[in-house]
């Protein structure tokens, strides 16, 4: 047996410690900057070890999505994007926010996927808001309605306790035209709500101009899904 | 291997005993039962990045914030980050001590250990790149200074000690400088020049003993047990002809006798703590995970006799 090191032996210190680094982290990803062996076992185990840490973090940060997507084409979309560089975030969060929108360009449109992975974003997006979040005061009303910049507006193919029951095992849901619109808003509790039909068509219509602040226009401002700026 | 005690270094606390993580999602009744001394809480789990006023910072996800906290009670916390990168050549993470900042204050903790390795280097283009998997540093003069000034300054900033854990890794041609050595030698020149202490993963330890075919038994001489504060056992699997430190399951019978041994000769260990990766709680369960926690106590107990008496 050897001496109780995992490094016992000549080697010999060639490079700062922040070249060191630089030059490993490189290798690890492809370049041809190793400081040790590249073709050593130990190396060639790191590299194998950091991309399925990878392709873990990008599995982790889109689960819903991935559940709805057939086995093949998941493997292949988290291959994709650590292929471009993704799932090395440190925290989930911050890789959802690169992986989603990775994914929705390349979901098929419609398809349940693509609407829990715009859900997701839009979720994210009004919770990254919530704390700062303040209604508009009384008397803001200029005229003018804008959608809330950490609003969105996500248009279901069917019933979404149908598409969201899917996720916990349920059957697919059948995919049909867009039916139910759901709002998603820093100021709402939990973030979202069932759009009503008047809510759907007046988010689609904005930005626009308005003679007066109606109920609705009023009700979304409180919830921070259209602005009212001064 | 004894090195000198740095008498103005915070003392870790009387013994604890038995450590475990804060999981939200594990039945309360795991935390109340009487098995766990203290909980070892991994902050950044319960935090987010959010970019407030320019700058990076680490906020509260608050439901989960509260929802470990509550899980906690009134048991112990010790503090173990994993973001910090605390061996960065370029810097380390420093949302990380941000968030500490905020952390002594609202979740205090009896002491606070991160890990000896980097995880972020600058890339070449004048960015900084995320390493993908935390990599050991090279056992040089340079290394070791820079993780100790960083270490003891830390220890300062808390007032709390501060615990350095020795990682596993695959790499067996790492550059060693002769008057470093290797990986001890780098732990142990890092707690002198830095008054730190050492959390002593003996998994880690396990699995850099099995993979460079050395003998863990002896290599409990290189490590410095005096400044050794808490220990580390878990269990792991093979892949590719490589013992991994993957956190998975049981404790193998070798870790067990490395921890027998251990506590037999460090005697300023406040802990000790059962590790299991979230995503293999499902499959591992709550009882296996008792029982665990059950040998630990048992073996903890074994050493700390005035500690039973007394309790």
């Amino acid at each position: 047996m050897a001496e109780p090191s995992s490094f016992a032996g000549d080697h010999r210190v060639s490079l700062s410690l922040a070249a060191f680094q630089s030059s490993l982290g490189r290798a690890l990803r492809g370049e041809d900057t190793a400081p040790l062996r590249a073709d050593a076992p130990g190396f060639v185990f790191t590299v194998l070890v950091r991309r399925t840490w990878c392709e873990r973090r990008a599995v982790a940060a889109a689960r819903p999505v991935l559940q709805l997507v057939a086995l093949e084409q998941r493997r292949r979309l988290v291959a994709d994007y650590v292929d471009a560089g993704g799932g090395l975030a440190l925290f989930l969060p911050t890789e959802s926010e690169a992986f989603l929108p990775f994914l929705a360009a390349r979901l098929a449109d419609p398809s349940h996927a693509l609407t829990i992975c715009r859900m997701s974003m839009a979720l994210a997006r009004a919770r990254s808001a919530a704390a700062g979040f303040v209604p508009p005061a009384a008397g803001a009303w200029r005229g003018r309605v804008e959608r809330g910049r950490f609003a969105s507006l996500v248009w279901f193919h069917a019933d979404p306790a149908l598409v969201t029951a899917a996720l916990g095992g349920g059957g697919a849901a059948p995919l049909g035209p867009r039916t139910h619109a759901v709002l998603f808003a820093p100021g709402l509790p939990d973030f979202f709500r069932i759009a009503s039909e008047d809510e759907a068509a007046l988010w689609e219509s904005l930005p626009a101009s308005c003679g007066g602040p109606a109920p609705v226009i009023a009700r979304l401002a409180r919830e921070g899904a259209v602005e009212l700026p001064a | 291997m004894a090195l000198p005690q740095d008498l103005a270094a915070p003392s870790m606390p009387a013994p604890l005993g038995v450590g475990f993580a804060c999981v939200p999602e594990l039945p309360e009744a795991l935390y109340t039962s009487g098995l766990l001394d203290f909980v070892e809480v991994t902050p950044e789990v319960f935090h987010r990045e959010a970019v407030i006023g320019g700058r990076l910072s680490l906020v509260a996800d608050t439901a989960t914030y509260d929802a470990g906290r509550r899980r906690c009670g009134a048991l112990p916390v010790a503090m173990h980050g994993v973001e910090l990168s605390i061996g960065s050549a370029h810097g380390m993470y420093e949302p990380c001590l941000a968030m500490m900042d905020r952390l002594r204050h609202e979740w205090p903790f009896v002491w606070y250990s991160e890990h000896l390795h980097f995880q972020s280097a600058a890339d070449g283009n004048g960015a900084i790149m995320n390493t993908g998997v935390p990599l050991p540093l090279p056992a040089t003069a340079e290394a070791a200074a820079l993780v100790a000034r960083r270490a003891r300054d830390i220890q300062q900033r808390y007032g709390v000690p501060f615990l350095l854990e020795n990682p596993a890794h695959y790499f067996s041609d790492l550059p060693a400088e002769p008057e470093v050595g290797d990986e001890f030698g780098l732990m142990n020149r890092i707690l002198v020049l830095s008054g730190c202490r050492q959390l002593l993963d003996l998994h880690n330890l396990y699995c850099n003993a099995i993979n460079f075919d050395f003998d863990p038994v002896a290599a409990l001489d290189r490590v410095c047990l005096e400044r050794v504060g808490e220990v580390h056992v878990a269990g792991g699997s093979w892949r590719d002809g490589f013992y991994m430190d993957a956190h998975d399951g049981r404790v193998p019978e070798p870790v067990w006798d490395l921890l027998d041994l251990t506590l037999a000769r460090a005697p300023w260990i406040a802990g000790v703590v059962f590790e299991l990766l979230e995503e293999f709680l499902p499959r591992f369960g709550a009882d296996p995970i008792a029982r665990e926690l059950e040998r630990l106590g048992a073996v903890w107990r074994s050493h700390h006799p005035l500690q039973v008496i007394t309790a």
